[in-house]
């Protein structure tokens, strides 16, 4: 079962497609498309739309799911951190698919089944996964897993 | 009923007891465009009549592009066709704001509109992509307005490079790649080179694109790719912007943007204010 995740952070949206099991988690691809975080927010709306149909017509995942960042302190951070998933979750009804929404909290040590840290279980667990890749698409690829 | 279909409509026409004819909207290589009210429906839409060899074999393909396209936010919906008269009818959404052509005759278009503009064609030309079909016919003409909302139009010389199915050998030539002109190689790049010679025009604020193509050098220019030579770039021009307008129309394939998606996200970094300079902002038309 293939899964697309989404992280955000400032100007960045990360993806990554995760194949295989929850017990076994496989590495396929991830990526990221930079956003203005100024623009307006109809302007930013129709971008995430237009992104998201695009990646899924692409990758062709049987669910997606995203992780939500609790970091927003101002209403401009909350709102480019929490309102693209909104439209993904329209995207994702429009489309018949699932988008499973986890925290960082999601991510412990016995839902990855390892004994290190979230990051370190990425590269320790998920097979394929690559050589160097950074956190926030470390985060795309957790929110993925559990998932799959 | 007469055996080919009339030259043109005329305003207060009824057609197919079915359109009644408002006004000429435009008229081109393939077929000419009005405005006109569906009575069956009470909507406003555009109907385009085209005279082709076969059009039931063409109105076919016009609606299996419709079902691949439409439904795109970026596309122009094709709402039906019909077989009138020895032509082809497509009836399809009607935007009010006219083309992008359009509005370069009337006024000057800020540059951050523009980049706006071509940024969401980006994605109806990814879409397109995505499904195996290159547009062949990427210009300000066919970029139809509707408040800051654009979207493409015209797929009438669409091709499927992979199967070769097609409706037409025609493509709009000015802005074909070499290897589109030279080769007939149409790919995503080809479009990619079409959607950077448009932004080209559209940010020089062309209005004199016929005394470009009346220069007889132009073939010869678009054969070798080398047709911007002959446009120049705008003083008002950013330099990120023209940087990256070069490698859209580069006539090397390989040093060219790969896809639409590559192009707009180029493109929005081109646009970001915190990229700009006090002076490229304002020539951009952003607030200082």
């Amino acid at each position: 079962m293939a899964i697309l995740g989404f992280n955000l952070q400032k100007g960045e949206l990360h993806f990554c497609m995760m194949d295989g099991t929850r017990a076994d988690p496989r590495y396929v691809a991830h990526d990221r498309h930079r956003f203005d975080v100024d623009q307006p927010k109809p302007e930013m709306a129709n971008f995430f739309k237009q992104t998201f149909n695009e990646l899924i017509e692409a990758q062709r995942p049987q669910g997606l799911a995203y992780r939500l960042s609790m970091d927003g302190k101002k209403a401009d951070q909350i709102a480019y951190l929490t309102f693209p998933f909104g439209i993904l979750s329209l995207v994702a009804h429009e489309r018949g698919l699932t988008a499973d929404q986890t925290t960082i909290h999601t991510f412990t040590k016995k839902a990855l089944a390892h004994p290190g840290d979230k990051f370190t279980a990425c590269d320790a667990r998920i097979a394929d996964s690559p050589a160097a890749w950074p956190n926030a698409a470390k985060l795309a690829a957790l929110a993925a897993w559990m998932s799959l | 009923m007469s055996a080919v279909a009339p030259l043109t409509f005329q305003p207060g026409e009824i057609v197919l007891n079915k359109y009644e004819i408002i006004r000429p909207l435009g008229s081109g290589q393939f077929g000419d465009v009005f405005h006109v009210v569906n009575r069956n429906l009470s909507r406003e839409s555009a109907l385009k009549l085209i005279r082709v060899a076969n059009p039931v074999e063409h109105r076919a393909v016009v609606e299996a592009q419709a079902q691949s396209l439409c439904g795109h936010d970026h596309v122009v919906k094709v709402l039906t066709a019909d077989v009138f008269d020895g032509a082809v009818l497509i009836e399809m959404e009607y935007l009010e704001g006219g083309s992008l052509a359009d509005r370069l005759h009337q006024e000057f278009v800020p540059v951050i509109e523009i980049i706006g503009y071509l940024k969401q064609v980006l994605f109806a030309l990814e879409h397109a992509h995505n499904r195996g079909i290159v547009h062949r016919d990427v210009k300000p003409g066919n970029i139809m307005l509707t408040g800051g909302i654009a979207k493409l139009s015209d797929f009438g010389t669409v091709i499927h490079p992979a199967s070769g199915v097609r409706v037409t050998d025609l493509f709009y030539r000015p802005h074909a790649s070499p290897e589109a002109f030279n080769n007939r190689e149409f790919s995503a790049a080809s479009d990619v080179f079409a959607a950077g010679m448009t932004l080209l025009r559209a940010v020089n604020n062309m209005t004199g694109w016929d005394a470009v193509l009346s220069n007889a050098a132009w073939p010869a220019l678009v054969k070798e790719g080398k047709l911007a030579n002959l446009m120049g770039y705008a003083d008002h021009m950013p330099a990120k912007l023209k940087r990256i307008i070069k490698k859209a129309i580069n006539p090397v394939v390989a040093d060219r943007y790969p896809t639409a998606t590559s192009l707009r996200q180029e493109a929005r970094a081109a646009s970001t204010c915190s990229t700009l300079d006090p002076l490229e902002r304002q020539r951009m038309g952003l607030h200082l």
